[in-house]
């Protein structure tokens, strides 16, 4: 099996040992041979991250911990993860990537205002010399 | 300890809630974390975090970062802000994707 990338997130368990990677993959009832080994089982559990969190899971878990039902969306997922505890990985929701997939702004130096950035109000006034050739 | 084990303590702001102070210029603004369901609809909305022309160009983005500044950036006042206010205060494009960015750090 090909080693997991760095940006699937493999830094995340690359310091677990092979008895760490085990005991999280029968934690969360995932299936695994015995013959796997590290990257593996590594490539497991990424694949287990990148599911969609089970919110009926999670409400179970935090009801459980004693929160009331209207509490919940009223928390922060910091908060919730914290609660969770040891099944904080049932929830899944990254944030967009910081770095974005779009292009970015033209670097400083090639803009006017003597390298500084544009401020919010002449953004928009470009942005609405644009809109009306739409 | 093993790396199962290992687990940074969480603080009492984290649990409280609290914000981070977040600083343009002179002036200082408190950025809160968004509550579950917000976050998980700012994970599907699609602001660009790194082109701030697309948040600006279009209407529905536009509408929706103003959403988020209304509900998690105030001012010193505790008033929230608003994409007029951030116009006001002279926030260039670089403070809108910081605060966006601070955003997405305390909220997941």
């Amino acid at each position: 099996m090909k080693a997991p990338s760095e940006e699937e997130g493999a830094h995340k368990y690359n310091n677990w040992t092979l008895n760490e990677l085990i005991a999280e993959c029968r934690r969360r009832k995932l299936e695994f041979d015995d013959t796997d080994d590290k990257t593996d089982l590594i490539s497991i559990l990424l694949k287990d991250d990148k599911k969609p969190p089970d919110w009926g899971v999670i409400y179970t878990r935090l009801l459980n911990a004693g929160l009331r039902y209207d509490e919940i969306p009223k928390r922060t997922i910091p908060q919730i993860e914290a609660i969770l505890g040891e099944w904080a990985y049932l929830i899944s929701i990254k944030m967009p990537n910081i770095f974005g997939s779009l292009p970015t702004e033209p670097s400083s130096s090639s803009l006017p205002n003597d390298g500084k950035p544009p401020k919010v109000s002449e953004f928009i006034a470009l942005a609405n010399m644009f809109s009306g050739i739409q | 300890m093993t790396n199962m084990e290992a687990k940074t303590p969480v603080p009492f702001s984290v649990m409280n809630g609290d914000g981070e102070s977040f600083i343009v210029g002179d002036k200082k603004y408190t950025v809160r974390p968004m509550l579950v369901g917000d976050a998980l609809k700012f994970a599907e909305d699609g602001l660009s975090i790194s082109s701030q022309l697309f948040n600006l160009a279009n209407k529905e983005a536009k509408e929706k970062l103003d959403f988020y500044l209304s509900q998690y950036c105030f001012d010193e006042n505790k008033d929230p802000m608003t994409i007029e206010k951030v116009i006001a205060d002279k926030w260039s494009i670089i403070d809108l994707k910081n605060f966006l960015r601070k955003l997405c750090d305390l909220s997941g």
